[in-house]
């Protein structure tokens, strides 16, 4: 048996990519050459409230019964967010952030003066950061859980060298930013290329949104998590021209597309129906966004879609985008199929050539517990081989939520 | 064709397409042009390339890899990303660990990049969720660590 010592540390480096954060730790107190080879891994994220333990789900119930307890934590970790961010070895390692704040609407309510210090503590590890977070040259990716922005906030990441990636997930942080953005009129974040995510609540935040794009002129990516309470019918702002012509990649609800798509250059769509709703209304504003993005001529070559597949979606998408070559349906959880499914088998359908798809396909995936293996059975190869037959750039086909994915290789099709 | 030979002499003849997987033997194939000359490789024995040239035959048609599963993809695609390994690569890998990292230690000294990720994913498999003393176990490590060099780095994990 080799000795790790035999191994080339990029080896071993290479090894450790893949494993968790438990398993990074463990490795690293196995020997020297074990903590050297992970300490790039376990420092690469950092999490400011993962410090802060014992703090269930930040209730703000909980901040209300316990501002002592609160006030101590936030103290001991913006000693540590200072002693992390001024050490050159590790300031040098962290390429992420994930900075979680806490709901403060309890304690303002009840207005209870001992609040006063913790709220004090809380600000001096936003201070911190602030302060500290421009020495995180290689910082990548920056996660902002329940913080508001701040002025000095937005400053410090537009002096980040490296930031791609910016993850804002609480939609009055895009109010906050309305409010900055008129005193900071001519602040850019221009380095950020790749994608921003956030939820987004209601139409006015739409217009914070829309700001948060035009500081970010770069942008290639952008990602919207949650749904706008909004109705289609309603006036809704839009991206001004101007604003990301880069864009490449939407990933938002349908009642986004509108606003941001125009003008833009969108290859890859990924529009994500809210499954509460209920689902022919699903498929009915899934294809207003799809009639949307064909009227304003986008060059699609990728297409993700949550939603039941009915009938004269795969029409449209079939028509419509004849350039796709990754078409995507994705249907999380235990939804039961669409009627027409429901009784014949949906492989069936499509290798009939009963619903169509792009006519260059190449990768088609079917996530849904009602397409996985058990549910096709044996016949499978066959309707893949029909599929095949139709369309012959076909080399990729996925079934069920995270069941088989099947390769056209050595002319046949190989489940992996 | 392209003749290869293995540290304890053995000879291989081995199609072009093939052996330009590695990309040590692409170059070399560079340098020297067109001839019959054969490409001596020191650092891999017969009983590891063997293993090497069942991959390399087994993944020739293979496109390139791919960019769509890094970088802009959603939580979902990467998921479904990081749990696609063809049952093929799993019996193939499905051997003793001294074999591993000899199919390692060549892959990497023969530059063939898909080889050496999947054997170092097999690797981290082999680790994965075991404590500090199964992995010393594992690789016959010594606990190399001072007291004092142990605690600064439970501290250090501590603080991430």
């Amino acid at each position: 048996m080799k000795l790790p010592d035999d191994v080339p540390t990029e080896v071993w480096e290479t090894c450790f990519t893949s494993c968790s954060r438990e398993t990074l730790f463990s490795l690293s107190l196995t020997c020297r050459l074990f903590r050297d080879a992970t300490r790039q891994f376990r420092f690469k994220s950092i999490s400011v409230m993962r410090w802060l333990k014992d703090i269930p789900d930040f209730d703000a119930d909980w901040v209300v019964d316990n501002p002592d307890a609160l006030d101590s934590k936030f103290r001991d970790a913006f000693k540590r967010v200072k002693g992390l961010f001024t050490d050159p070895r590790f300031s040098a390692l962290v390429r992420s952030l994930e900075v979680t704040g806490v709901a403060f609407a309890g304690a303002v309510k009840k207005r209870k003066p001992q609040y006063a210090n913790f709220i004090r503590a809380y600000e001096m590890v936003l201070y911190g950061l602030y302060l500290y977070l421009p020495n995180i040259t290689l910082l990548d990716t920056i996660v902002l859980n329940e913080l508001d922005f701040h002025k000095d906030l937005l400053e410090s990441l537009a002096r980040l060298p490296a930031l791609t990636h910016l993850v804002v997930s609480h939609s009055s942080q895009l109010e906050r930013l309305l409010f900055i953005s008129v005193q900071l009129p001519k602040l850019r974040i221009t380095r950020l290329k790749v994608s921003l995510s956030t939820h987004i609540r209601s139409s006015i935040k739409v217009d914070g949104l829309c700001r948060l794009l035009e500081l970010c002129p770069d942008l290639q990516e952008l990602e919207v998590v949650d749904h706008p309470m909004f109705s289609l019918l309603s006036n809704r702002p839009k991206l001004p021209a101007a604003a990301c012509p880069n864009l490449h990649t939407l990933m938002c609800p349908p009642e986004l597309v509108e606003s941001i798509v125009s003008g833009r250059p969108i290859r890859r769509a990924e529009i994500r129906a809210d499954f509460e709703g209920v689902d022919y209304m699903n498929a009915e504003i899934i294809m207003y966004s799809l009639k949307v993005l064909h009227a304003n001529g986008v060059p699609l070559q990728e297409l993700t879609l949550t939603c039941h597949p009915f009938g004269h979606v795969f029409q449209f998408v079939a028509e419509c985008f004849p350039r796709v070559r990754k078409f995507e349906i994705f249907q999380p959880g235990e939804q039961v199929a669409p009627v027409r499914i429901g009784r014949t088998n949906v492989w069936e359908i499509l290798s009939q050539g009963g619903y169509p798809l792009p006519p260059a396909i190449e990768h088609f995936v079917l996530g849904a517990e009602w397409s996985s293996d058990e549910q096709i059975g044996q016949r499978q190869e066959s309707m893949l081989i029909a599929l095949k037959a139709q369309y012959p750039a076909l080399r990729r086909v996925s079934t069920g939520l995270d069941g088989t994915h099947w390769v056209w290789r050595h002319n046949c099709w190989e489940a992996v | 064709m392209v003749i290869l030979i293995t540290s304890d002499n053995v000879k291989y003849v081995v199609e072009k397409d093939v052996a330009e997987l590695s990309v040590l033997v692409k170059n070399m194939l560079e340098d020297i042009g067109p001839s019959d000359e054969p490409i001596p490789l020191h650092n891999v024995t017969s009983t590891v390339f063997n293993k090497v040239l069942e991959y390399c035959i087994y993944h020739r048609n293979d496109p390139p890899p791919s960019d769509d599963d890094e970088g802009c993809a959603s939580p979902l695609h990467k998921y479904l990303a990081s749990h696609i390994c063809s049952e093929w690569d799993q019996r193939f890998f499905d051997v003793d660990q001294a074999l591993l990292f000899d199919i390692i230690l060549a892959a990497n000294y023969l530059d063939i990049k898909t080889l050496l990720d999947d054997a170092c994913k097999a690797v981290a498999h082999l680790i994965q969720g075991k404590s500090t003393e199964e992995i010393r176990g594992i690789f016959n490590i010594v606990n190399d660590f001072t007291p004092e060099e142990e605690a600064r780095v439970k501290k250090e994990n501590v603080s991430s």
